[in-house]
């Protein structure tokens, strides 16, 4: 049977029969979960609305329910579900992409300055009177990822090392910008600070489906590559040997990487720890090859920042991103002292 | 030359080639030729451009010039051809995420795929082929992370082998091997090259030079200082002009192949 392969192997890689089952076993997990957690998004609130209803509002029958319940159903929970769900996945899946492109397992949108460039582009939409902020956002995250990548280029090369230790230097540099935008901004410093916290409340639906349309297009990219990701993730020069085009792909996935973090940057603020927490747990269960980590992070990505809305919700809205830090930080520090054979 | 004898053109000749990194030019008009069918040992003190040679040879370095590998020019070879043809053991692999073994030997088939299907029965039987030549049959399922720098070396090795590349670059390849690993690599490589394939291997151990390699290339400073048959090439004053060192020969030993051979020290 040369030239075939089994579907669940083109599907998952090349995995053993006990890994495959344990693989399979995941991702019902995660989808159950992700149900559960979408239904939860939906139901829980201030105003009760019974579940059959609340599903039927969500396929369209917009009779199941009261106008008043079908409204905040329709332009209030839904949206943001999406919102979140959208957002988690395209930040998980950049932060895949970005430790495999860096042979570099601590890297996300945040360690290359991607997110500092979007909330320097933010802070100045609002200082300059609160028009554009997404667009705003969007052209400081493209100019942040320009600006570490000449100077990874400039230093030395786009080696792991030059690329995050540019990142750093420029997300210091942008964040110092945000900070001094804050000192400046007089009555705006509110607005500021409530943005850079990021929240999901208020999101719309046309909104949210852009942002997932970025994590999509990241993905579909970044899976359709899934090999070739493998061969870079091993390092030096790796995946040149074995005839991989490197450059193209590399660059490729880190604008794609840039635009889905962007778009997420500019619609919900800061969010951070979800794209290197939600890869680092799905690579201990799954391993590190690519095709399957993207999918079992594309969903847990949604699933973590869900919970999370969902948290920082029912603790009286909070922004999101003091949630994902504050659960995020303790499992990362958990995740580091663990050793360095799982990272 | 020893061995079968070379195949012209399709082995890996260099007009007239410069290369180097920024702000360092390694190779200032280097031109040589590496026959097929044997297997060329580098050598050289340490910065003299052995690494340098082989990554411009695997295209990952660029150069101008004129590279012909096995018949066609390696600027004209697309990412995917290039892939088929070269295969490359690089220098202390880190390998840093944690691929299982099998993952990482099967990768080697990477340049082979097809259109978006799996791995083929073809390729699992190439791997596991590689996987004996290495003796790594044990340890198929265990994380490349958390292997030792010699087990991980023998992974890469196993890789190129499923490669089944018509050019074997190695840099250094026995630097972390013990002796028994050592002797079958060599020994696998000579065999490759006795099926006509090309082996360039870099070395710093003379005596692996004279027992297994079928001609020697001697660099400094980026300059071919001696290159030939293994017998001429390596003698007492071209390695004490190479490495500033005197050098002795003493004893005798039997080759594999039942020639004598003299084993060689700095003093």
């Amino acid at each position: 049977m040369s030239g075939s392969a089994a579907p669940a192997e083109w599907l998952f890689g090349m995995r053993r029969s006990g890994e495959r089952s344990r693989t399979c076993v995941l991702f019902l997990g995660l989808f159950l979960l992700l149900g559960g957690a979408a239904l939860w998004r939906l139901l829980a609130g201030d105003m009760e609305i019974p579940f059959p209803g609340a599903l039927r509002v969500v396929l369209g029958f917009e009779h199941a329910l009261t106008p008043q319940q079908a409204l905040v159903i329709r332009a209030v929970r839904l949206p943001r579900l999406l919102a979140s769900l959208g957002a988690g996945a395209s930040l998980a899946v950049s932060g895949v992409v970005l430790q495999g492109i860096l042979v570099n397992p601590l890297a996300e949108p945040y360690t290359l300055g991607i997110a500092s460039g979007a909330a320097l582009g933010a802070s100045l939409g609002i200082f300059l009177g609160g028009a554009w902020i997404p667009a705003a956002a969007f052209a400081g995250a493209l100019a942040a990822l320009f600006f570490s990548l000449l100077l990874a280029w400039r230093s030395g090369g786009f080696s792991p090392l030059h690329m995050v230790l540019s990142g750093i230097v420029i997300g210091s540099v942008l964040s110092a910008g945000v900070t001094l935008l804050k000192a400046l901004a007089g009555e705006r410093v509110a607005a500021i600070v409530l943005w850079l916290m990021g929240s999901f409340s208020g999101a719309s639906v046309e909104g949210a489906f852009s942002v997932a349309a970025g994590g999509f297009a990241l993905f579909a990219a970044a899976w359709w590559w899934g090999r070739d990701l493998d061969a870079i993730s091993l390092g030096e020069n790796r995946a040149v040997y074995l005839g991989v085009e490197e450059r193209r792909i590399k660059g490729t996935l880190l604008v794609l990487a840039s635009l889905a973090t962007a778009l997420t940057v500019a619609s919900h603020g800061i969010i951070g720890f979800v794209g290197l927490v939600g890869p680092h747990l799905l690579r201990m269960a799954l391993g590190p090859s690519h095709r399957v980590l993207l999918t079992a992070s594309f969903l847990g990505g949604a699933l973590l920042l869900t919970v999370a809305d969902g948290v920082a919700r029912s603790l009286g809205e909070l922004p999101v991103g003091v949630v994902t830090s504050l659960a995020g930080g303790p499992v990362f520090c958990w995740i580091l002292l663990r050793g360095r054979e799982n990272v | 030359m020893r061995g079968s004898p070379s195949v012209s053109g399709r082995g890996i000749q260099l007009d007239r080639v410069c290369a180097g990194y920024a702000g360092r030019r390694v190779f200032d008009g280097i031109s040589a030729e590496f026959p097929s069918g044997a297997l060329t040992m580098l050598l050289g003190p340490n910065g003299s451009g052995k690494s340098t040679l082989l990554r411009l040879l695997g295209g990952a370095l660029p150069f101008s010039g004129n590279v012909v590998l096995a018949g066609r020019s390696l600027r004209r070879l697309s990412s995917g051809q290039r892939g088929k043809l070269v295969g490359m053991v690089s220098q202390s692999p880190s390998l840093s995420f944690p691929f299982t073994v099998e993952e990482v030997v099967l990768l080697g088939r990477l340049p082979h795929r097809k259109f978006l299907s799996g791995w083929t029965t073809e390729d699992r039987g190439c791997a596991m082929e590689a996987v004996r030549e290495m003796e790594l049959g044990e340890m198929l399922s265990r994380r490349v992370s958390s292997l030792s720098g010699g087990e991980k070396q023998r992974v890469l090795i196993a890789q190129v082998i499923a490669q089944q590349p018509e050019v074997f670059l190695l840099d250094e390849p026995s630097s972390a091997l013990d002796p028994r690993y050592t002797l079958r690599l060599f020994r696998f490589l000579r065999k490759c090259a006795r099926e006509g394939a090309t082996v360039v291997a870099a070395v710093h151990d003379i005596n692996l030079a004279a027992e297994y390699a079928d001609s020697v290339c001697f660099l400094k400073n980026g300059r071919i200082e001696a290159f030939g048959d293994v017998e001429e090439a390596l003698n007492d004053s071209v390695l004490s002009s190479v490495y500033d060192v005197p050098f002795a020969s003493f004893g005798a030993d039997l080759r594999e192949d039942g020639r004598w051979r003299r084993v060689w020290r700095a003093v």
